[in-house]
């Protein structure tokens, strides 16, 4: 649960799967909130289309791995404790030699 | 406009007739208050207004309920929608991390805890000053509506007091003061005695 | 319910608050508080929306984006206590908006409107079928003159609001409502 083996940019389902791991996190959420019109989502829902996948989001940006992540903490926990060790597993997660930019969003204490 | 107004046998038009029961028969107009025909017709008006009412009461009150997914459509597409706020920092010592923690959940967090409270709902709640920049000084201001019976000085220094802890746990804001203003009473049982 | 209950242990609470504070957390984002406020002010719109457009399944689909837009212009509501008056308006400007989007060239869908019925004894069966006469008259006026009449007396527009939703001057609106009710008066007369 707590190997940090480095893992290339694509595997986001591995980054998703450890973040998942860290006590106190609820949740992962799909990388952003979709800004999709009202007729299309009421369609969607209808014809029961699927949401975006919800997991960590990797990418990358001029050379530099870019990962996102928007989480839900639960309130029995330490949001800024928790939302650090998300940031650190990530870390650990990445290629050190590689130039890395973490962006961690809380979403929802739940 | 081509069609002809509607005029009664008096002269009065309807639309006068209408305006003045919709200004509550204010200013006192003798000319319509001492015609029988228009007392007749005023009569006429407020009743089918009055039942245009009870009709779409009754409407309401017999619909049948939606199917489920009608509100879950809703619901879904509003929370697709959150209400995110702003960003609020937390403090990490890799400057390659950035961690925020939105202003929405934040005051979903402040609801949740003041909720726990018994005879207490919290209404509006906001975060006044830099509460986006690390280490600035922030007051949280909350309405709330206490339960009929319930003790308000207590309740009030209860919900500073969760409000506070949940904020010192799940965020790193500095928070100069908690103001509780006691808005409505809600949940009265007339007649009753209430504990 | 304990489940439920455990889910979301204020929804229940909820109902017993007046909606300035229902408002109040909805444009704090409490989606809760904002369900709370669908259902107690949804079976009205609804059955506002159905006589308006003269279908009950497209009156849900109305009513439903209403209720969505209404989400996104909470933040401009300035008193919480009026929301019931601004929701019926939301639902007044997304029906005729659904009516102007109809095909002109297209059939009217068949009216489906309720009809009041008599479930109660002989004690309230002539209000019964007062309200039925009057659902029929309004079922036969010209649908300008429907729609007037709805943004009256219903959702209680003025002449000036009402003239904005219709697109009309307030003139116009004035000469409509007044044959709406002639009308309706009219068909009513047997019950004076």
């Amino acid at each position: 649960m707590t190997s940090a083996d480095p893992v290339d940019a694509g595997p986001s389902d591995v980054l998703t799967e450890r973040v998942l791991a860290v006590a106190g996190v609820e949740r992962v959420f799909p990388p952003t909130a979709l800004t999709a019109r009202l007729p299309d989502l009421v369609a969607a829902l209808a014809t029961g289309k699927l949401e975006p996948p919800s997991r960590v989001d990797v990418s990358d940006t001029d050379g530099t791995t870019v990962v996102n992540a928007r989480i839900a903490t639960r309130r029995e926990s330490d949001t800024p404790r928790t939302a650090r060790q998300v940031a650190d597993t990530l870390m650990e997660s990445l290629d050190q030699a590689a130039a890395v930019s973490i962006r961690i969003r809380v979403v929802q204490i739940t | 406009m081509n069609e002809p107004e509607p005029t009664l046998e008096c002269g009065k038009t309807v639309e006068e007739l209408g305006d003045y029961l919709a200004a509550d028969r204010t200013p006192y107009d003798p000319t319509i208050e001492t015609c029988p025909v228009c007392l007749n017709e005023l009569r006429a008006l407020a009743r089918v207004s009055r039942l245009s009412g009870d009709l779409l009461a009754q409407d309401a009150a017999t619909l049948p309920a939606p199917p489920d997914t009608w509100l879950q459509a809703i619901m879904h597409n509003i929370h697709r929608e959150m209400r995110a706020g702003r960003d609020l920092p937390l403090r990490h010592p890799d400057p390659r991390v950035r961690i925020t923690v939105t202003e929405g959940a934040v005051l979903a967090l402040i609801r949740a805890a003041a909720d726990d409270l018994d005879g207490l709902i919290v209404g509006k709640c906001e975060l006044l000053g830099d509460a986006d920049r690390p280490g600035a000084s922030v007051d949280v201001h909350l309405t709330a509506s206490v339960r009929w019976g319930r003790p308000i000085p207590e309740l009030s220094t209860a919900l500073r007091d969760v409000v506070s802890t949940a904020l010192g746990r799940h965020t790193e804001l500095d928070i100069a003061a908690v103001d509780v203003t006691i808005e409505d009473l809600h949940g009265y049982v007339a007649t009753k005695e209430v504990r | 319910m304990a489940a439920s209950e455990r889910e979301n242990p204020s929804s229940h609470r909820l109902r017993l608050v007046n909606d300035e504070i229902l408002v109040a957390r909805a444009v704090d984002g409490d989606t809760a508080a904002f369900e709370t406020l669908v259902q107690r002010h949804g079976p009205l719109m609804r059955a506002y929306t159905s006589r308006m457009v003269g279908s009950r399944t497209e009156a849900d689909d109305v009513v439903q984006e209403a209720f969505i837009v209404a989400w996104r212009q909470l933040p401009t509501l300035r008193n919480g206590g009026s929301v019931k008056s601004w929701l019926m308006r939301i639902a007044s400007r997304q029906a005729l908006a659904h009516i102007r989007r109809r095909p002109t060239d297209a059939a009217l869908p068949p009216r489906e409107v309720p009809v009041p019925t008599d479930t109660h004894p002989e004690n309230v069966a002539v209000r019964n079928a007062e309200l039925r006469a009057l659902s029929v008259a309004l079922d036969k006026l010209p649908e300008d003159q429907r729609q007037c009449w709805l943004l009256r007396e219903i959702a209680e527009l003025s002449y000036n609001e009402m003239a904005e939703e219709l697109h009309l001057s307030p003139a116009t609106v004035r000469g409509k409502l007044a044959r709406a009710r002639t009308n309706i008066t009219a068909q009513m007369d047997g019950w004076r």
